[in-house]
């Protein structure tokens, strides 16, 4: 049984390209996942800085066909924790190359369905970084930055970078989660690491407007704290300024307090 | 009053209109701020369950028209507020900035004239798109009654336009909003759709022809606040999308205002009937379903306690089972229980595999209400219970809180 050490997808992929040109068969390796251990080893380290190119970009693996939808699948799925990625990826790489061409259509299949699973919740972890990250303006000497702290289940700013890019093009940003970093210079995107959330900047002016415009938008008539918390969960709120105004608005409700653009009639 | 004061004034006004779609447009990045994509992002959720996605407001809630649904018509004795153009401008970049928005979702009451009105909110539009070269998404309400020439001038910087058909029948609109003609309401509908279909074929002939509203336009119809049926809403819905090309018709539950007026039901409308307008909306445009198939003069109003799709194989009992290794993809639809999206991944898996039970189960399809009534390459004991006369029961919602809980969720998306 052959060892690797594999932590990232660029690392799994040069690995897997090895294992198949030799034709090691899935069940005779392991390839155990080290991110957790790396971030360990790195943790407080600077540097680790590079330009992002989005997954979907690499080249397909040579002389073998793979379809362009695994690989896809593959950039999403290494940025997940589950520590058998590497593996079951390896697997369906296999599959793939020896006579099962078609295996990703069958979504019931014990291997594709945990990739797909693993797919999902990354996927849906992105959006909710697209959604979620809410910046900050700070003043430099040298002009503004908008700072962002959002905390995602998973490793997701190879997936979330050219969006943001693509946005906020105009002015400089940085977006900072645990384990990694983006940063807009406006001229690349770095991925670097991750950093802890005492590095969220201090709250401006504008969070203030948004909060009561927040608060301005309830309807006590459709109250449904359980709908909004399954689309918004608890664990986000910290980061999100708006949810402040949450308690208070559910109470003024329960307490039978007229709305606002009620109250203030005449 | 201050910008804050305002927003709360004018952000609390525009809160009863249900649109927050900021989806159907892809623009790429071309040096200006922002961007859209196909999908659009829910930026937050308010305490309602609903999704905020745009910086959604009102220009002005003063108004010259006194519709007696509306918080904000002529005769209602509320604070009133208006922005300027700059104000507007200035929120929505600095919100786009943090985040917090995808764009601007731009109403108003109306001041002075429909033209006057429409001319402020497009000149909010024209400042964000040349003055900030601001790309993200941009919705303005069409004033009804407002000129051909304006929605021409609206429809060049906003990605959606919508012109709101208010209430299900010309009838119920003569009543309860005397300043509106039915009739001008579509005549603007008509325009719009015949501008965006043109624009649409430009832009397929040269990339740099100018995009017309390239998200469509969408309409609201306010429900509960006249007698009008589920089967006046919707063929109404049904002929607007066929007509006007709509993409999306939204249906809002008429909530009592304060100061209402007499006319006017006194207790809101229940919110599972607006759910079960969206899931037999959803039918109609995604399905294949035809409006008689869902209401009928006999029984014009959906089931409140079954989704429309349910309800239906419930009465057609004949038409199943079907076989999920078999039938064709317009016969997979009609199960209760199984989606577009599983329904595609049906037809593909079975190209490789026979289809049995558990694989349904790994696809996620609500099992309860599908089992009953398909076939499987495996043995299917709830078959047994097709023809049996507790069928209703078993297939419906093991608790009511789950409806409610969906009821939010369906405004966005009327899956089944």
């Amino acid at each position: 049984m052959e060892v690797h050490a594999v932590g990232d997808f660029e690392r799994w992929r040069t690995v897997a390209r090895a294992l198949l040109g030799r034709g090691v068969p899935p069940a005779d390796v392991d390839l155990t996942d080290t991110w957790q251990l790396q971030r360990q080893l790195d943790f407080g380290a600077a540097g680790g800085v590079e330009a992002v190119e989005p997954p979907a970009r690499v080249a397909p693996l040579p002389q073998f066909r793979v379809p362009q939808k695994f690989l896809r699948v593959a950039g999403t799925v290494a940025g997940h924790r589950a520590p058998a990625r590497w593996n079951v990826l390896y697997r369906v790489l296999w599959r793939l190359t020896h006579g099962a061409p078609k295996v990703l259509d069958i979504v019931t299949d014990d291997d594709v369905h945990c990739l797909r699973q693993w797919q999902h919740q990354v996927r849906r972890d992105a959006h909710r970084t697209k959604a979620f990250a809410r910046f900050r303006r700070v003043n430099a000497a040298d002009g503004d930055w908008y700072v962002a702290w959002h905390r995602p289940d998973y490793r997701v700013a190879r997936l979330v970078g050219p969006f943001f890019r693509d946005r906020f093009a105009a002015h400089r940003w940085s977006l900072l989660m645990p384990d990694e970093a983006l940063v807009w210079d406006q001229q690349v995107l770095r991925i670097g690491p991750g950093t802890g959330p005492s590095a969220t900047p201090r709250e401006d002016d504008v969070e203030l407007l948004w909060v009561r415009y927040y608060a301005a938008l309830f309807n006590p008539d459709r109250a449904n704290p359980r709908g909004m918390r399954a689309q918004m969960p608890v664990r986000y709120w910290g980061t999100l300024p708006e949810t402040r105004a949450i308690t208070s608005l559910l109470r003024g409700r329960v307490a039978g307090r007229i709305p606002p653009d009620a109250a203030r009639d005449g | 009053m201050d910008v804050a004061e305002k927003l709360e004034v004018l952000g609390g006004a525009a809160k009863y209109d249900a649109s927050c779609a900021s989806s159907g447009v892809r623009r790429s990045h071309s040096g200006g701020l922002g961007s859209t994509t196909p999908a659009g992002i829910c930026h937050s959720f308010t305490p309602d369950g609903r999704c905020v996605s745009l910086l959604k407001i009102l220009y002005t809630n003063h108004c010259i028209f006194d519709c007696h649904y509306c918080v904000n018509r002529r005769s209602s004795p509320i604070r009133r507020a208006q922005f300027t153009a700059a104000e507007v401008v200035r929120l929505t970049l600095e919100f786009y900035r943090r985040n917090y928005i995808e764009g601007l979702f731009l109403s108003s009451g109306i001041l002075r004239s429909p033209d006057y009105t429409m001319e402020q909110l497009t000149e909010v539009a024209r400042q964000l798109r040349q003055q900030h070269a601001f790309r993200g998404y941009i919705h303005l309400k069409a004033i009804p009654h407002c000129s051909r020439e304006l929605l021409a001038v609206a429809g060049r910087w906003a990605d959606r336009l919508s012109v709101n058909i208010e209430l299900p029948t010309p009838a119920d609109l003569a009543r309860l909003a005397p300043d509106k003609s039915g009739v001008r309401i579509e005549a603007s509908m008509q325009e719009v759709c015949a501008r965006v279909q043109s624009a649409r074929a430009a832009v397929r002939e040269s990339p740099r022809a100018i995009p017309f509203a390239p998200a469509g336009q969408s309409t609201q119809m306010i429900i509960g606040a006249t007698p009008s049926s589920d089967a006046d809403i919707l063929t109404t819905a049904a002929r607007l999308y066929h007509e006007h090309q709509l993409r999306r018709v939204y249906y809002s539950a008429f909530s009592p205002v304060p100061h209402a007026d007499p006319q006017l039901p006194a207790a809101p409308v229940p919110l599972v009937r607006e759910h079960r307008l969206y899931q037999a909306d959803w039918l109609l445009r995604y399905y294949g379903f035809q409006v008689e198939e869902l209401v009928s003069p006999q029984a014009p109003q959906l089931d409140l306690e079954l989704d429309p799709k349910q309800a239906w194989a419930l009465r057609h009992r004949d038409r199943f089972p079907v076989d999920v290794n078999r039938a064709e993809r317009e016969e997979l639809w009609r199960v209760p229980g199984l989606g577009v999206r599983n329904v595609q991944r049906i037809l593909v898996l079975r190209r490789h595999q026979a289809i049995r039970l558990q694989d349904l189960r790994r696809l996620r399809v609500a099992l309860r209400r599908a089992q009953p009534f398909v076939i499987t390459a495996d043995h299917n004991p709830a078959l047994a219970r097709l023809d049996g006369t507790e069928l209703a029961r078993t297939v419906q919602p093991r608790q009511r809180q789950l409806m409610l809980f969906e009821t939010s969720q369906s405004v966005v998306s009327g899956e089944l």
